[in-house]
């Protein structure tokens, strides 16, 4: 397992874009820190960021996931064209000829994307604790480790969708056009969900099929967060909107996602097995 | 059967309609150089993407080293490059080779000598897209050695490279093959595979022309190219050589078949002795591209 990991990480780490790409991952993850600097001081409405308690535990656990989760694409990138260079380049045939199975070859692209996951999700979790600790108005150890489900969501929402990507880079054999298709698939999805509630009035029906789906399966891990701030919540019920929501991470999420990310890996295996290259 | 190194067994491939194999069977045993000689497109590498893992058969059979291994760990014992050199334009040539000693699993203390023995090694540090084509093929031929291969497969391993780089690359081929490392060369270059090969298995239309050794289908049917100041005079005399079979004469030389084996010695001795000096006179086998050109020829005309 190591080995396949050593083979995989000297292709990546070799390639000047991909580093660039993945150091530029962390250093704009480590960006959410700043948000903790935004201040507006216009005449007596005064907003500050931090001070809304949008670092508090364990809520900042919730808040961070789901915005780090909006920089998954730059890895994205990194893995559809680690995938799609090794048809581009031709290499997918020579790593075979040299005596790797196709199994080796699909599990060592998959443990990358495990790595990956999980050390976005230490990076992610790290951050937090950190911010936490500055402005949180809490800091009981009961308190900061608790919710810490959202970072086991935040890592499944990941490897599913790296997973994704790298049935897409198999399938396609292009970065761009897998890329692409992805994107169509986003749209494909979001105006399909758009038109059935449209068209079907029943919301909880609708909601509950597109849980299935791919995309919408890994978007409803993490639902957005920020009307769940305690001074957002405040206004909204200033204006009368009551909204009682449920903001928990639900097991059976989890379960879909772990079972699109088997199925886009398996697929992956079967293609490259059939395939002539 | 101990030294069976690959044994392939009526092997087929069709792609759609196209039957890129057909009923393909070879064995290859140790110590012996074999080539795989086909026009473009007669399923030579097709049978080769087979045995290395890299292209689906239809149905048949193969066996590394009598089917004790899995392919894939099989392929760690072998040596194999297909059409064009395969590496991460990204990494300089030692670090594709170190890469490749990881897949391969082997200690990769041996890239140096093996960058060395193509004449690499000044270039190591270089980037794979910097080289020219002649140095990538050079490169893959030391990614096949660095496992010390039981087997070299090398597939059209001197197609596109200027003369300098074909000689290059020969010059390797018969170093390896002198150090007793079994040799399955692919290639439409017949005397590639005349000069190195022991033995021949002609494919066209991915079925068998031919499967045996080399010397057996040279025949040893010898003829002679002949020259003289006056080459009206030669034919006259050649005429009256007892042997004679037949001559093909056109302005700059003669082409001369004799029925039994004549020595040129023989031949210089009788003109002269006929007041003729030649200065023009060459005994040629006929070549393994002229024996193929009549074999394919024939299995067309068949037909």
């Amino acid at each position: 397992m190591k080995r396949l990991l050593a083979i995989e990480l000297q292709k990546i780490w070799k390639n000047r874009a991909s580093k660039v790409l993945t150091i530029g991952y962390f250093v704009i993850l480590s960006f959410i820190a700043l948000i903790a600097a935004i201040k507006f001081d216009i005449g007596i409405f005064k907003f500050h960021l931090a001070e809304m308690g949008i670092f508090n535990f364990p809520y900042i656990w919730h808040f961070n996931t789901f915005i780090a989760a909006f920089l998954k694409i730059f890895l994205a990138v990194i893995i559809v064209s680690m995938m799609a260079n090794e048809y581009s380049y031709g290499t997918l045939k020579q790593n075979l000829i040299d005596g790797m199975s196709k199994k080796e070859l699909i599990l060592s692209k998959f443990l990358t994307i495990v790595l990956f996951a999980g050390i976005s999700t230490v990076f992610v979790f790290i951050m937090s604790l950190l911010l936490g600790f500055g402005f949180s108005s809490y800091t009981e150890i009961g308190i900061v480790f608790s919710d810490l489900e959202y970072l086991l969501a935040y890592f499944v929402k990941l490897l599913g969708f790296f997973s994704l990507c790298l049935f897409l880079g198999i399938l396609i054999k292009r970065s761009a056009f897998a890329l692409g298709s992805l994107f169509i698939w986003f749209i494909f999805e979001m105006i399909t969900y758009g038109i059935s509630l449209n068209q079907i009035k029943n919301t909880a029906l609708v909601d509950k099929v597109y849980d299935f789906f791919p995309l919408m399966s890994m978007w409803n891990l993490i639902k957005e967060p920020i009307t769940r701030l305690s001074s957002v919540k405040n206004l909204q019920e200033a204006v009368g909107e009551n909204s009682i929501k449920d903001y928990d991470v639900h097991f059976s999420s989890l379960l879909i996602v772990l079972v699109w990310t088997a199925i886009f890996v398996y697929s992956s295996y079967i293609i490259i097995k059939k395939r002539d290259l | 059967m101990e030294n069976s190194i690959l044994s392939i067994k009526n092997l087929h491939k069709k792609y759609g309609k196209v039957h890129a194999v057909n009923d393909v069977s070879l064995d290859i045993y140790k110590g012996n150089v074999y080539g795989i000689l086909g026009p473009n497109g007669s399923g030579k590498s097709t049978t080769l993407g087979i045995v290395l893992n890299v292209v689906n058969k239809t149905s048949g059979e193969y066996y590394w080293f009598g089917g004790k291994l899995e392919t894939h760990d099989a392929l760690k014992k072998v040596g194999a490059i297909i059409e064009r050199p395969n590496f991460y334009p990204y990494m300089t040539a030692k670090e594709n080779l170190e890469l490749v000693c990881r897949i391969k699993g082997v200690n990769s203390e041996k890239v140096d000598e093996k960058l060395e023995i193509v004449g690499l090694i000044d270039r190591k540090n270089s980037k794979f897209k910097t080289f020219s084509l002649g140095m990538k093929q050079r490169l893959a031929i030391a990614s096949a050695l660095l496992n010390d291969p039981e087997i070299l497969i090398l597939d059209e391993p001197t197609n596109g490279l200027d003369p300098q780089g074909i000689h290059q690359v020969r010059d390797i081929i018969r170093l390896i093959a002198s150090q007793g490392t079994t040799i399955l060369l692919a290639s439409h270059l017949l005397d590639e595979v005349e000069k190195v090969c022991s033995h021949v298995l002609v494919l066209r239309f991915g079925k068998i022309l031919y499967n045996g050794k080399v010397d057996e289908m040279v025949n040893h049917n010898a003829y002679f190219e002949l020259q003289s100041s006056n080459n009206q005079k030669l034919i006259e005399v050649l005429k009256y050589h007892p042997e004679l079979e037949n001559f093909e004469g056109n302005e700059e030389k003669i082409i001369a078949h004799f029925k039994t084996q004549v020595e040129a010695s023989e031949l210089n001795k009788f003109f002269f002795e006929k007041g003729i000096s030649l200065n023009h006179l060459v005994k040629r086998k006929q070549s393994l591209e002229e024996q193929f050109l009549t074999l394919t020829n024939s299995i067309e005309t068949q037909s």
